[in-house]
């Protein structure tokens, strides 16, 4: 009825406020980060496989990158895009630095008279280690090297801990004792905690230690958790145990705090993204401690509702989606059984969120489809299979990846089940500026992200 | 004064006693009179109707002896016609046997025909009981359901909805179980809803106008009963389903107990408190009101059709569409009586 109100016209445009999204792309190492960063951008600005969002908004609109900000380093979607683009293209190296960059969506007015909508996205690339470092912030020196050494004296763990639990008890913490021995404790430790990162334990921390970025060799890092002193004992300023208390306060202070409100304080928007296809690999003991990184790294930021108040001093998340990220690696028919893996690890984060007033969502996708689904015939079964170029290969190979429970209640599954999921690599991003590349169910996490502000 | 469903009491009743009433037709009416006019039209509605079931029951009940001790006399008595005229003339008898058969065979198609009628609309009865239990537990299930009710609209006869549906057959592998119901009320349901709503607001204007400028209260009545009943088999045929004459009964059963149910206060959170912040209907006579309260009661009946034959529960508010509704009737009106 009053539709023609949409088609009038006035000599000026009336402007709307721009709108700004900060989203906490929230990953450990080699979650996935960096490329889904580079296919959100891809995605957005070739706007030409996002149907889902598309449909939901029934608003056409373009997208583009803005300037870097001279205060902090771009993240480089453009070379990042050419090696997506190369005859065999590679996944990116392990973030080193933090990198940021803004995404300007610019959204049809529905009426004549308004000006377009403007919508920032704001992105954070950044090493995933970093993250769990954040969680230490809660923490002192003593409850720290408590937590530490309780984790490092589990059985899981002992294996590759032994050398440096052997080394804390050769020497006398407390008394005097040479610099030089600084080193020898630090080396021992960042062993252990790059023995665990190699046999894909996510839960390592300090996680600079294993990616020191422009700290490399920094003695601000020598330090590692120390067995707690007997009360009422001496404790010489020239002993270890002060030494690294003194350097752990230090690096949280100057490194750690500054990292947070330089780059994790102000966001609205959480997406968590979780590598599933690891811990189904690399079985129970993966799972669990993916589980207990994620509940660390939550501890670190403010959930809940915004209003007037918390705008202006701070902002609270309150919007987080937890995806699980490789859809590609699991045959679309086992998709369900995929995302309540995913459910079943974080249920009580989810459950704590949901209390807090915090909206949650529970996804799978894939930011670069690289496989394609195929049905193989095998001793007369006809198999779930996915079919790509594995790493190190020239030519596509079928996979079978094994079936996914429908449901996780069974304690025998992690003896029960065993997966094989070779590393794919990631199919060559189109030439053309107008086509995006392949993915699954992006569009539905960009509407995601979008929904409350359009 | 009338007391038709349809009629809103004159002002006398609606002012004090003790009131100077100024009788002017048209003249102007307050928006908080217009208020107080509907409201005792919606009651004396809520009241009638619920008279209306509880009187088709019990006719239902005397209506079914009746037609039982019919049929038994109509048995009875043509058995023993059939079996004196095979005594005395065998070749009139056969065909008269023969006659009779195809008679029964007839009627006996009939009633399968009914039933099936009926069953279809029991159906969806249980389509909306699945809907609501895969919403609330999620399963492999709810694909299969998904499909099997998406496919039966691949054939109706808005070629656009058997596009949608044809598409939507093609998208439900892809979604996660959760995403499904809401998927299928998101492509399918919610046109469906759009097209049904099209019919709705046509029968309540049709009948808003005709009501306001009929004299008569019994022509009124006829005259919403009439719309209303082609309105509920134009409903029922966008939701992809044919009401035979057993199903129609079941139907207006359905469609009269949800309003029967719906309290005054329902009614009043819908729309009354739209109207009174609708300029345009208090600047209209109370002859047009009358005519609106009308319209709403059809698009009411309309609104309690679609909640019948939805097979995903209906869980979007009505009360914009009610709005914009009464505005659309008041606007119809208000242009007619102008012109």
């Amino acid at each position: 009825m009053f539709h023609f109100i949409k088609d009038i016209e006035l000599p000026f445009k009336i402007p709307l406020p721009d709108s700004t999204i900060s989203v906490a792309v929230t990953g450990l190492s080699r979650s996935g980060k960096t490329v889904f960063l580079t296919s959100l951008i891809n995605q957005l600005l070739a706007n030409d496989k996002l149907n889902y969002l598309h449909e939901k908004l029934q608003r056409p609109f373009v997208a583009r990158l803005l300037p870097p900000d001279a205060h902090y380093a771009r993240f480089d979607y453009f070379s990042k895009l050419r090696d997506f683009r190369k005859q065999s293209p590679e996944w990116p190296k392990a973030t080193k630095q933090v990198s940021k960059t803004t995404l300007q969506l610019e959204f049809k007015s529905e009426y004549a008279f308004l000006a377009n909508q403007i919508v920032n996205l704001e992105l954070i690339d950044y090493p995933g280690e970093w993250l769990l470092d954040l969680s230490m912030l809660d923490m002192d020196f003593n409850s720290w090297s408590k937590q530490s050494l309780s984790l490092a004296k589990e059985s899981k763990r002992a294996v590759f801990s032994q050398e440096w639990l052997t080394l804390l008890e050769k020497y006398d913490l407390y008394a005097p004792i040479d610099e030089e021995v600084d080193i020898v404790f630090f080396d021992t430790y960042c062993e252990y905690l790059k023995s665990l990162h190699y046999h894909h334990f996510s839960f390592v921390q300090p996680g600079r230690f294993l990616e020191p970025g422009d700290m490399d060799g920094d003695p601000l890092l020598y330090f590692c958790p120390l067995p707690l002193k007997v009360p009422h004992q001496e404790v010489d300023e020239k002993s270890l145990y002060a030494r690294f208390k003194r350097r752990y306060e230090r690096y949280l202070k100057e490194v750690v705090k500054r990292l947070y409100v330089e780059h994790f304080k102000y966001f609205d928007t959480q997406i968590v993204l979780v590598d599933l296809i690891k811990t189904l690999q690399y079985g129970k003991d993966s799972f669990e401690d993916m589980h207990l990184s994620f509940k660390h790294i939550l501890k670190s930021f403010t959930y809940g509702q915004n209003n007037f108040l918390t705008k202006l001093f701070s902002l609270n998340i309150d919007h987080v989606i937890f995806a699980a990220t490789k859809a590609d690696y699991i045959p679309p028919p086992q998709h369900n059984s995929y995302k309540k893996l995913l459910e079943e690890m974080i249920w009580d984060l989810k459950n704590r969120l949901d209390v807090s007033h915090t909206d949650t969502e529970v996804t799978i996708f894939s930011a670069v489809k690289c496989t394609e689904y195929v049905q193989a015939e095998y001793k007369g079964n006809i198999l779930e299979c996915v079919r790509g170029v594995v790493e190190g290969e020239e030519k596509p190979s079928t996979h079978y990846p094994g079936v996914l429970p429908s449901d996780y209640a069974s304690e025998d599954f992690w003896q029960e089940h065993r997966f094989d999921f070779p590393n794919f690599r990631p199919i060559q991003f189109p030439s053309s500026d107008k086509e995006a590349v392949k993915h699954i169910r992006m569009d539905r996490i960009i509407y995601s992200l979008l929904k409350a502000r359009v | 004064m009338k007391k038709s469903p349809g009629r809103i009491v004159t002002q006398e009743n609606v002012r004090g006693k003790d009131d100077k009433v100024e009788v002017t037709v048209p003249r102007r009416v307050e928006e908080e009179e217009l208020l107080e006019e509907i409201e005792s039209i919606e009651e004396e509605q809520i009241t009638t109707i619920k008279g209306i079931g509880n009187f088709a029951k019990k006719s239902l009940i005397v209506l079914g002896l009746l037609f039982s001790i019919l049929i038994i006399g109509t048995v009875y008595d043509a058995t023993m016609t059939a079996s004196s005229m095979l005594q005395n003339a065998p070749v009139i008898g056969i065909i008269y046997l023969v006659l009779l058969f195809t008679l029964i065979g007839i009627l006996f198609k009939g009633m399968i025909s009914e039933f099936f009628g009926y069953k279809k609309l029991k159906r969806i009865d249980r389509l909306q009981e699945l809907s609501k239990a895969y919403q609330e537990t999620p399963s492999a299930d709810v694909v299969r359901f998904a499909k099997e009710l998406v496919s039966s609209y691949t054939e109706h006869e808005n070629s656009d909805i058997a596009k949608r549906a044809k598409l939507l057959i093609s998208e439900l592998d892809s979604l996660m179980y959760d995403e499904v119901i809401e998927r299928v009320d998101e492509k399918l349901l919610q046109p469906l809803d759009k097209l049904a709503r099209e019919s709705i607001v046509k029968y309540a204007n049709q009948t808003a106008l005709s009501t306001a400028i009929s004299p008569v209260a019994l022509i009124d009545a006829v005259l919403i009963l009439s719309r209303s009943h082609v309105m509920v088999h134009e409903i029922a045929k966008v939701y992809g389903y044919r009401p035979n004459l057993l199903g129609e009964i079941v139907l207006f059963k359905k469609v009269f107990v949800t309003l029967a149910f719906a309290s005054v206060t329902d009614i009043m959170a819908n729309h009354s408190h739209d109207i009174l912040g609708t300029s345009i209907i208090s600047k209209i006579s109370t002859h047009g009101a009358q005519g609106i309260a009308n319209g709403i009661l059809v698009a009411r009946v309309g609104l309690g059709t679609m909640k019948a034959c939805r097979p995903i529960d209906y869980h979007q508010s009505n009360e914009s569409f009610l709005k914009g509704l009464s505005r659309l009737i008041a606007e119809a009106l208000f242009n007619k009586k102008s012109t």
